[in-house]
C-alpha cells in the first residue's frame, strides 16, 4: 500500500465517523484518569447510554496534561464544538448524558473548555485559557484529543506524512532537514539530533534505534500518542540507517501495551517490517520493558542492559546505536510533518525548541503540558500551574527532578533552557512552598539517587552517599557546624569527578538547597530548629490554650494515646508519648493543634478546664 | 604502530596509537594514582583516583579510558585533580575498615599503598562498616567483602577474561557488593575456581586460604602445586590442558620433557601431585596418574623429530644400576653427547620396576618398551655385569660413574625363628617370582608390614595359589603406609589386614614356622635416637598362624665395600644433597642407594639430577630438559559451565577381584578416550594464574625515574 492509499482510506474512516449523526464521549483513561477515577465514570457511561438507548462513540484517550481536571470527560456532538468537563464523578457524567445527549443542553455549569471552531455560550475556548495559550505543543500536539489506539485517527490528523516524506529524501537530506530544525536533547542543552545520527551513519557495522521511554513525560507521550512516536522512530531509524531497533519503555502495563498495540496496527498497514510503504527500507523494532533506573537514561547503560548485561555505564568507545527519547522521537515526526523551519520558529533563534514539563508538588494545578524554550519559569508555574495555591508562599522550585537545582523564588525569572534544566531533559518541576523543610526534601531526593548508583564509580556511589547520611544526620539533629562546608565540598567533587552524568548531577539538589537556603541548613545544626517544622526531631506539637474546645476530636484521632484531656477540658499532648505523626492536626476542627520549632511553648502539664487557662494567665 | 607524541606534566611523550593515557604516562615514568585498573584487564573508570585534565575538554577526564591523540598537553597534578583524587579515596577508606595491621594484604594492598602516597590520614567523612561476615565456606578462597571496595577488578577478571560469569556487581546504591547469582556458594554459581579473582583483587577482600596455599614454598610453587610437587617437575597442568583439547601426542610429548618413563609412571606413579592437588579441596583431584598413564599410551613419537641431537662430548660416563634412576640419567646424558654405559646385575634392566613391582601393575612389555626408546638413545646397557670396583671403571675410560643400585637387600627383624626356611624376605620374594623362578609356597602366607612392598607380596602370594594371605604390620588401620587403593584392592582380592600389630617371634613348628607372635599396640613412636617406642595392649597376645612368613619390613642397599664409599644409617650412600657428589673424585650416587626406599618418581628425579651434576662435571651447562611439545600460549578464557565443581572423578576400569585373582594380567585398564577428556575438563588450570600480570605499586614507577 502507498501512504496516499493509507491516508484516503484512514480520512474517509474518520469522515464517516465525523459525519454520522452519533455524538462522541471522550474518556481520559491514561494513569492520571485512571488513578483519580475514568474507569468507573466510563462503565457508568457506557450503562447509562445502553439504557437510555444512545447511540453514541465512545473513545478512550489519553491525558490532555491537565491533570487537576481529571477525571476529564469530552463530549462532541456533530456540528458542535467538543465540550470538556472536569473532576467528572459517575453521578455528573449521568446528569450530562441527561442533559447534553438526551436533551441538548451542553451544561455550561459542569463545563470547563471547549475545542472546536464553534462556541459555547458561557463555556470558554481551550485556546483562551492561559494555560494553553503559554504551551507549544509539539511532541504532545495530539495527546489527550485524538484515539491513541487508533492508526487512523493518528493518520488523519497529518501522521505517518513525515515518514512518507523522509522515505522520499536520501539520508544526507533527512540528515540536513533535522539539523535545520535545531532539535536537541535533552531539549536546548544536548547534542542535536542531526548530529547523533550522522555519527552513528558513519559507524561501521550494523545500526541500532532505541527508543527510551523511562521518564514521566515520556510514559505520558506513549499513552496519548504512540503514533507519532513511533511515526519518529522510523524517520530516525531511516536517517541514520538502522534496520534493527529497541523500544525500552519503563515497566509500565498501560504504556507498553499501549505502544505493543500500535506496533502491531503499524505491522498490519506495513510500515514497520521489510519494504516499508514500498520502499526499500526495512526496519524491526523490539518491544522492551525495562525498570524506570535513572541509570538507564545513560546511553551506554541501557545498551549493556540490552545486551542482557547489568546496566553500568562504560566509558568505551560509540554506541552502534542512536539513543533517542519518546519526547524527542515525537519531535522528530512533527518536524517532518511540518517542516524543520516551523519548529525551529519556536523559541529563542540561537536555541530554539520545546520541552514537555511536569509540574508537580505544591502548585495549584499540576499537569503536563509543553513549552517553548525560553519561556520564564515563573510564567509556566503561575500561568499553567497557578502559583502554590491559596494561603501559601512559594518557597523553591526544584527543576528537573531529582538530578535537577532547587531555585529560589527570586529566581523564577530564569528561562526554560540549560540554566533551569542542567539535568539531563528529566523536565519534573516540583514546587515547595514555606510548609516544606528543603533539608528534609533534599535528604529524600538523595536517598533516591543514591539508591539508584549502578554502583561503579566512586565518587558517585559513596558520595551520594555520604551526602545522603549527613542530610539525615543534620534532619536528626546530629548535622556538625562544619557539615554544610563539607557539603559543598563533596558535593562539588562529586559533581566535578562522577563517571556518569548520574553521578555528575545526584549532587545538584544539595549544592542547590546550600546556595539558596543554607539559613535553613544552619537553623537545624545551630539553633536545632526546623523552620518549616517538619523534621520531627524539632518539631513539637502543642495545642493552643485559646482555640481548644474540649472535643476529643484530637484525643481519638490520636495512634499513641498520647493527648491527655476529657469534655470541656484543655487538652494537653505528652511530649514523650507523641510520635510526631501530625494527626492531630487536621483533626482538630477549630485548628487547635500547632506546631512549633526552636521554642517550648508554655502548655499545662495537664487538662485544665476550657476557659481557666486563659484567665489564669492574665490574672 | 603509528606513534602519538603528547605532553604531559610539559614532558613530552611518546606512544602507540590505542594506548591511553594513563598507560603512556606510566611508560613514561610519570605516576598517576590507579587503582581500579589492571594491566590484563579492559579500563572501567570506576576508581576516579587517575583524572586528570587534558587542555581542550570539560572537566576532568579519566585518563585510563581516553586514548592518548597526537598534540594532547595533559596535567596529572593540579590542585583540582589533587582535591579529587584525595575525595575518592578519602570515600573509598570510609567505607573500608580501617584495621590494616590485622589484615592479611597488610603492605601488599594496593589501597594501603595508594593512602600512603596521597598521604590521608583523617577522617573527616562518616566512617561506615560494610555488614559482610567474613564467609571462609568456599572452597580455596576467602571472601571478606568488608574490605571490597567495589573497583569491579574481579568482577572483569571473572568475566572479561575468564568468561566464567560467576561474579558480578549486586544491587544498587549503598548496597552495591560483589557476589554471585542469588548469593550462592562458588561451586553452585559455577565457578572455575581459577583464582583469577583473587589475583586481581587489590585489597584482602578476596583472599586464598591460608590452608589451601602449599607450606613454605614461593608464591608460583604454592599456587600449582601439582606441579611444584611432581619430584620430576613434569609440567602436570600443560599436558592435561593438551588432553582436554584432544591434542594426545603433544600430552605425551610434554611428560617426556622430564621423564623418560611416562607409561611406567602412569601406572606406578605414587602421585604427590594428586594428594595435593587444588581440585581436591574443590571435590576430588584430578586422575593426573590416570590422565599420563593415557596420554603415554598414545604418543605418536612425532616428538622424536623435536630432541636434541647432540654431537658427542667424547666423555664416557658408566652407571650402576639400570632401575629408574640410573636409567633416566644415563638417558639423560646420552641426550647430552656423553656416551654411557649401564651395567646392571640381574639378568634384565630394570631394577626394582622389573623385579620389585609385580606385572599385573606393571607389565612387563611396558617398561621393555621405555627402556627400548632409552637404548636408542644411544644408552648402552650391559646386564648381568655386576660391579665389584669402582677403580677399573676409569681406568677403561669412564670420565664419571652414576652408582644408583637401588635398595636390594630385604630385611628382616631381628625375632626369634627369622632364620627358618620358609620365612623370605619380600624383595627376594617378588624378585624370584618376577624372573620367573619357581617360589615354594606354604597354604597360609603371612605378610609382615605394611608398605606397598608388603602389599605386592600378599598379592602376589594370592596369584600364585596361596589359599589364605595374611598381612599384619605396627600402623593402625587408617595410617597404614601403602597407597589406599592397593589396601582396597588386595582386601577385595582377599587379603585379610591385621594392623597395629607387634611381633615377638616365628612359632617353630619343626624347623617350619607355622605363625607369628603377635601383640597389639595402641601406638608407636619414636624417640630422639630414633628408636622405636611401643604401646603395647597388656595380655593381647596371640599367633597369627602360616606356613610361609614375608618380611616386607624394609631394604637396604647392597653397596660392595670395594667402591670405597662411605655410607650412612641402613646402609645408605652419602652424597651431597645438591651435586649427589659423593666424596670420591667422579663418583655421584642417586635414587635408593641414596635415600633409602623411596618412589619411582623420586628415582627417576635423582636421575635426571645426577645426570645434570655429572654434565657439570664434565664441563657441560647442565640443561637437561627438552623442548619436545610445542610452545604454545593457553588461551585465559575458561568459559561458563554450570556444575563444574561437581565434575566427579573419572576412575578407570578396574577388573573384577576374581579375575585379578587369577593371574598376573595387568589389572586396571586405564581410562578411555571420552573419560580421559572428561577428566582432564575436571583440571582447574591453576597455572593460568600465574600469566596474569603482576600490579605495580607507586613505588615501583618511582624508582624508575
Amino acid at each position: 500500500m502507498t501512504f496516499e492509499q493509507l491516508k484516503n482510506r484512514a480520512l474517509a474512516e474518520q469522515d464517516a465517523l465525523k459525519n454520522s449523526p452519533a455524538p462522541r464521549i471522550y474518556v481520559n483513561t491514561a494513569a492520571c484518569g485512571r488513578a483519580a477515577g475514568a474507569l468507573s465514570v466510563l462503565s457508568r457511561i457506557r450503562s447509562e447510554l445502553a439504557q437510555k438507548k444512545i447511540a453514541a462513540c465512545v473513545v478512550e484517550t489519553g491525558c490532555l496534561g491537565f491533570c487537576h481536571l481529571d477525571p476529564l470527560v469530552a463530549v462532541e456532538k456533530p456540528g458542535r464544538p467538543r465540550v470538556f468537563y472536569g473532576r467528572v464523578t459517575p453521578d455528573t457524567a449521568a446528569s450530562i448524558i441527561a442533559g447534553y445527549l438526551v436533551g441538548d443542553d451542553p451544561r455550561p455549569d459542569l463545563a470547563c473548555f471547549t475545542f472546536g471552531e464553534a462556541k459555547i455560550d458561557g463555556v470558554p475556548s481551550l485556546f483562551e485559557l492561559p494555560a494553553w495559550a503559554l504551551q507549544a505543543r509539539v511532541a504532545l500536539r495530539n495527546c489527550g484529543l485524538i484515539d491513541p489506539g487508533s492508526i487512523a485517527g493518528y493518520i488523519a490528523v497529518g501522521g505517518y506524512a513525515g515518514l512518507a516524506k523522509v522515505l522520499a529524501m536520501t539520508l544526507e537530506e533527512a540528515i540536513a532537514e533535522i539539523a535545520v530544525s535545531g532539535l536537541s536533547e535533552p531539549a536546548g542543552a544536548g547534542l542535536p539530533a542531526g548530529e547523533k545520527w550522522r555519527a552513528c551513519r558513519r559507524a561501521p557495522g550494523p545500526k541500532h534505534l532505541v527508543l527510551n521511554a523511562l521518564t514521566p513525560e515520556d510514559l505520558f507521550l506513549i499513552e496519548g500518542d504512540p503514533h507519532a512516536v513511533l511515526e519518529g522512530v522510523l524517520i530516525a531509524a531511516y536517517a541514520c540507517g538502522a534496520e534493527r531497533g529497541f523500544a525500552c519503555v519503563a515497566e509500565n502495563p498501560f504504556a507498553a501495551a499501549k505502544l505493543k498495540a500500535a506496533a502491531k496496527q503499524l505491522a498490519k498497514v506495513g510500515l514497520l517490517g521489510d519494504g516499508i510503504l514500498g520502499s526499500g527500507f526495512r526496519f524491526h523494532l523490539e518491544i522492551v520493558e525495562v525498570p524506570a533506573a535513572l541509570v538507564l537514561n545513560e546511553e551506554t547503560a541501557l545498551w549493556r542492559a540490552l545486551q542482557g548485561e547489568r546496566p553500568m555505564p562504560s566509558p568505551a568507545g560509540e554506541l552502534p546505536a542512536v539513543v533517542q527519547r519518546a519526547e524527542t522521537l515525537a519531535a522528530v515526526s512533527a518536524v517532518f510533518q511540518k517542516g524543520a523551519a516551523w519548529y525551529a520558529g519556536f523559541g529563542p533563534k540561537d536555541n530554539p525548541g520545546t520541552k514537555v514539563l511536569v509540574l508537580a508538588g505544591r502548585v495549584a494545578r499540576p499537569g503536563v503540558a509543553e513549552f517553548p524554550l525560553g519561556t520564564p519559569l515563573g510564567e509556566i508555574v503561575s500561568g499553567f500551574g497557578g502559583g502554590a495555591g491559596e494561603g501559601r508562599s512559594l518557597k523553591a522550585v526544584l527543576a528537573g527532578g531529582p538530578l535537577g537545582n532547587w531555585l529560589p523564588a527570586s529566581a523564577l525569572d530564569l528561562p526554560l533552557g540549560t540554566e533551569v534544566l542542567p539535568s539531563g531533559g528529566c523536565g519534573e518541576i516540583t514546587v515547595a512552598t514555606e510548609e516544606d523543610c528543603l533539608v528534609d526534601l533534599t535528604r529524600h531526593i538523595l536517598a533516591h539517587t543514591h539508591a539508584e548508583s549502578c554502583g561503579r564509580c566512586v565518587l558517585c556511589r559513596e558520595g551520594t552517599g555520604q551526602l545522603h547520611e549527613i542530610l539525615a544526620e543534620i534532619t536528626e539533629g546530629k548535622g556538625k557546624p562544619d557539615d554544610p562546608d563539607l557539603l559543598a565540598d563533596l558535593g562539588a567533587g562529586v559533581k566535578a569527578g562522577s563517571l556518569c552524568s548520574l553521578g555528575q548531577n545526584a549532587p545538584n539538589p544539595v549544592l542547590s538547597a546550600l546556595a539558596h537556603f543554607r539559613s535553613e541548613f544552619e537553623a537545624h545544626i545551630k539553633r536545632k530548629r526546623c523552620p518549616a517544622r517538619v523534621c520531627g526531631k524539632f518539631t513539637t506539637f502543642y495545642i493552643l490554650l485559646d482555640r481548644c474546645r474540649g472535643c476529643p476530636a484530637c484525643r481519638e484521632a490520636c495512634p499513641e494515646a498520647a493527648i491527655a484531656g476529657g469534655e470541656g477540658l484543655i487538652h494537653v499532648i505528652d511530649q514523650e508519648k507523641c510520635t510526631k505523626c501530625g494527626l492531630c492536626l487536621p483533626a482538630c476542627p477549630f485548628g487547635a493543634v500547632a506546631k512549633a520549632s526552636g521554642l517550648k511553648p508554655l502548655t499545662p502539664a495537664a487538662p485544665v478546664p476550657v476557659g481557666s487557662w486563659g484567665k489564669k494567665g492574665r490574672a | 604502530m603509528p606513534a602519538v607524541v603528547l605532553t604531559i606534566d610539559g614532558k613530552e611523550v611518546q606512544t602507540e596509537k590505542g594506548k591511553t593515557v594513563l598507560a603512556a604516562a606510566l611508560e613514561a615514568g610519570i605516576y598517576i594514582p590507579h587503582l581500579c585498573r589492571h594491566p590484563d584487564l579492559a579500563p572501567l573508570g570506576a576508581c576516579r583516583l587517575c583524572l586528570v585534565e587534558i587542555e581542550g575538554r570539560p572537566g576532568p577526564v579519566a585518563s585510563c579510558t581516553t586514548p592518548a591523540e597526537d598534540k594532547m598537553v595533559v596535567k596529572t597534578r593540579t590542585p583540582q585533580q589533587d582535591r579529587l583524587r584525595r575525595l575518592a579515596l578519602e570515600l573509598i577508606l570510609a567505607a573500608h575498615p580501617p584495621d590494616c595491621t590485622a589484615c592479611p594484604k597488610y603492605l601488599k594492598c594496593e589501597l594501603q599503598s595508594l593512602a600512603q602516597y596521597l598521604g590521608i590520614t583523617d577522617q573527616r567523612l562518616r566512617r561506615r562498616q560494610k555488614p559482610f561476615p567474613v564467609n571462609t565456606g568456599n572452597p580455596l578462597f576467602v571472601h571478606d567483602f568488608t574490605r571490597c571496595i567495589l573497583c569491579g577488578r574481579c568482577v572483569q577478571a571473572c568475566n572479561e577474561l575468564r568468561g566464567a560469569g560467576v561474579l558480578n556487581f549486586v544491587g544498587r546504591g549503598r548496597e552495591t557488593h560483589i557476589g554471585t547469582a542469588f548469593g550462592l556458594p562458588l561451586a553452585e554459581a559455577g565457578c572455575r575456581f581459577c583464582g583469577a579473582c583473587v589475583e586481581a583483587c587489590p585489597t584482602g577482600a578476596l583472599r586464598d586460604k591460608e590452608e589451601a596455599l602449599l607450606p613454605g614454598k614461593n608464591r608460583q610453587e604454592a599456587l600449582v602445586p601439582c606441579r611444584s610437587t611432581c619430584p620430576a617437575q613434569i609440567d602436570i597442568p600443560r599436558y592435561v590442558r593438551y588432553i582436554k583439547e584432544g591434542k594426545y601426542p603433544e600430552a605425551a610429548a610434554v611428560i617426556r620433557e622430564k621423564v623418560p618413563f611416562p607409561a611406567v609412571l602412569g601406572r606406578v606413579c605414587n602421585h604427590p601431585c594428586e594428594a595435593n592437588c587444588r581440585r581436591g579441596k574443590v571435590n576430588a583431584p584430578v586422575a593426573i596418574r590416570e590422565l599420563k598413564r593415557f596420554a603415554a599410551a598414545r604418543d605418536d613419537g612425532r616428538r622424536k623429530k623435536n630432541t636434541r641431537k647432540p654431537s658427542s662430548t667424547g666423555r664416557r660416563v658408566a652407571v650402576v644400576g639400570a632401575g629408574p634412576a640410573g636409567l633416566t640419567a644415563a638417558y639423560c646424558l646420552a641426550r647430552l653427547g656423553h656416551g654411557v654405559t649401564v651395567f646392571e646385575a640381574l639378568p634384565l634392566p630394570g631394577g626394582m620396576l622389573r623385579v620389585g613391582i609385580p606385572a599385573y601393575r606393571l607389565p612387563k612389555e611396558i617398561l621393555d618398551a621405555e627402556i627400548k626408546e632409552i637404548e636408542e638413545a644411544g644408552v648402552e646397557i650391559k646386564t648381568g655385569a655386576k660391579v665389584t670396583s669402582l677403580d677399573p671403571l676409569f681406568k677403561e675410560g669412564y670420565s664419571a660413574v652414576l652408582v644408583a643400585a637401588g635398595t636390594h637387600r630385604g630385611q628382616k627383624l631381628s625375632i626369634p625363628g627369622a632364620g627358618l626356611p620358609g620365612v623370605l624376605t619380600g624383595v627376594d620374594f617378588l624378585r624370584a617370582v618376577n624372573l620367573g623362578a619357581k617360589v615354594p609356597l606354604g597354604k597360609k602366607v603371612l605378610v609382615l608390614g605394611g608398605g606397598n612392598v608388603a602389599f605386592d607380596c600378599a598379592r602376589v602370594a594370592l596369584r600364585l595359589g596361596a589359599a589364605e594371605v595374611l598381612l599384619a604390620c605396627l600402623e593402625p588401620a587408617e595410617n597404614m603406609l601403602a597407597d589406599p587403593e592397593e589396601i582396597v584392592e588386595a582386601k577385595e582380592e582377599g587379603v585379610v589386614v591385621y594392623p597395629s600389630r607387634t611381633f615377638t617371634g616365628i612359632v617353630d613348628r619343626g624347623g617350619r614356622p607355622a605363625g607369628v607372635a603377635c601383640r597389639e599396640i595402641r601406638s608407636f613412636s619414636f624417640d630422639e635416637e630414633g628408636r622405636l617406642r611401643l604401646d603395647v595392649v597388656e595380655g593381647s597376645e596371640h599367633i597369627l598362624p602360616a606356613d610361609t612368613v614375608i618380611f616386607a619390613t624394609g631394604q637396604r642397599p647392597e653397596v660392595p665395600p670395594e667402591f670405597g664409599l662411605a655410607t650412612g644409617r641402613g646402609g645408605v650412600i652419602l652424597a651431597d644433597p645438591e651435586t649427589l657428589s659423593t666424596g670420591k673424585e667422579g663418583v655421584f650416587a642417586a635414587g635408593d642407594a641414596v635415600t633409602g626406599t623411596a618412589s619411582v618418581v623420586a628415582a627417576v628425579a635423582a636421575g635426571r639430577k645426577a645426570a645434570a651434576a655429572i654434565d657439570r662435571y664434565l664441563g657441560g651447562d647442565a640443561v637437561i630438559d627438552e623442548k619436545l611439545a610445542p610452545a604454545e600460549e593457553p588461551s585465559p578464557r575458561l568459559g561458563r559451565e554450570e556444575g563444574f565443581a561437581f565434575l566427579p572423578r573419572r576412575q578407570a576400569p578396574l577388573a573384577p577381584a576374581e579375575e585379578r585373582h587369577a593371574g598376573f594380567a595387568e589389572a586396571a585398564c586405564g581410562l578411555g578416550e571420552e573419560d580421559a577428556r572428561e577428566e582432564a575438563r575436571r583440571c582447574l588450570q591453576c597455572d593460568l594464574r600465574l600469566k596474569i600480570s603482576p600490579v605495580k605499586f607507586w613505588a615501583d614507577y618511582s624508582l624508575r625515574k
